[in-house]
């Protein structure tokens, strides 16, 4: 057995288990929001999945762009299959987030989409954005060119994720402002990090199981390559 | 319209429900390409007694 196949399942327990704590934590334990401004106190804990969610999805996105200058540096193709890879990922998470976030919306609200809130404007154009990347990745011939264009979109593409970010600070929004203490007690911080973490270990464990998929079509493609040859 | 309790039960299903849901898209695809290259391995081998 590889080293990495024993890591593999033991990643996923340990995952597992800690979203059933974060889930127990956030049904459990978070007391209801202090503000009287949220319609609904219950439906507002959607907000620990909620904002995990798209801070993951953002994390996803900041590799795509990290990944893509060192490809257009190195021209090391392991950096190209990191930004496959993570956007794939990123468009999966910002898709829950999204998902999520209208049932909340729903809830506070009656409506689950409102186009003049700010933040989910923004965050559909950023999804739609790297659901292009995804789809252009998926169907395109590969090849040293494409992953060079693809480098260079998936660095111009990281502008939509600050523009979704600071989008609450900018431009009329349901969404209250990054760092906003009017329903923050500690016991709410406390519950939202572990989501934070939570989140983050699933990116990185959907993120490594991508990678191996990436790798796997490689050696298929090589193998074809030899039986052509041969 | 459902309820804040119903809205919360919908999100974390619908979240989790995504996540095993693309793990076992991602299994699919994995089991296919092993298929594929032990397929495209067995016949370089039988090229290769030839």
């Amino acid at each position: 057995m590889k080293e990495g196949d024993r890591w593999g399942p033991m990643l996923s327990v340990a995952w597992l288990g800690a979203g059933l704590v974060h889930v127990a934590l956030a049904f459990l334990w978070a007391p209801d929001p202090r503000s009287t401004s949220w319609a609904d106190p219950i439906a507002f804990r959607i907000f620990f999945f909620h904002v995990p969610l798209a801070w993951s999805g953002y994390l996803a996105f900041g590799i795509v762009f990290a990944a893509s200058i060192v490809f257009l540096r190195t021209r090391n193709a392991r950096w190209d299959h990191l930004a496959v890879a993570s956007a794939g990922v990123g468009v999966v998470l910002i898709s829950l987030a999204l998902v999520t976030g209208a049932l909340w919306q729903e809830a506070e609200t009656g409506e689950y989409w409102r186009w003049d809130d700010a933040r989910l404007f923004t965050t559909f154009v950023l999804w739609l954005v790297y659901l292009a990347y995804v789809a252009l990745r998926s169907t395109g011939e590969g090849g040293e060119g494409e992953a060079r264009m693809a480098a260079i979109y998936g660095i111009v593409a990281f502008a939509s994720v600050p523009i979704s970010f600071f989008s609450v600070r900018l431009l009329p929004a349901l969404h209250p402002p990054p760092g906003s203490r009017e329903y923050m007690t500690p016991v709410f911080v406390a519950v939202l990090l572990v989501g934070v973490v939570v989140f983050t270990l699933l990116y990185l464990l959907l993120l490594r199981h991508r990678l191996a998929l990436l790798k796997q079509a490689l050696t298929l493609e090589e193998a074809k390559q030899s039986l052509e040859g041969a | 319209m459902p309820s804040g309790f119903e809205s919360l039960s919908i999100a974390l299903a619908l979240t989790y429900v995504g996540i095993f849901g693309y793990v076992l898209y991602l299994h699919v695809v994995q089991r296919r390409l092993q298929r594929e290259v032990a397929i495209v391995q067995e016949a370089l081998r039988a090229g290769g007694k030839k």
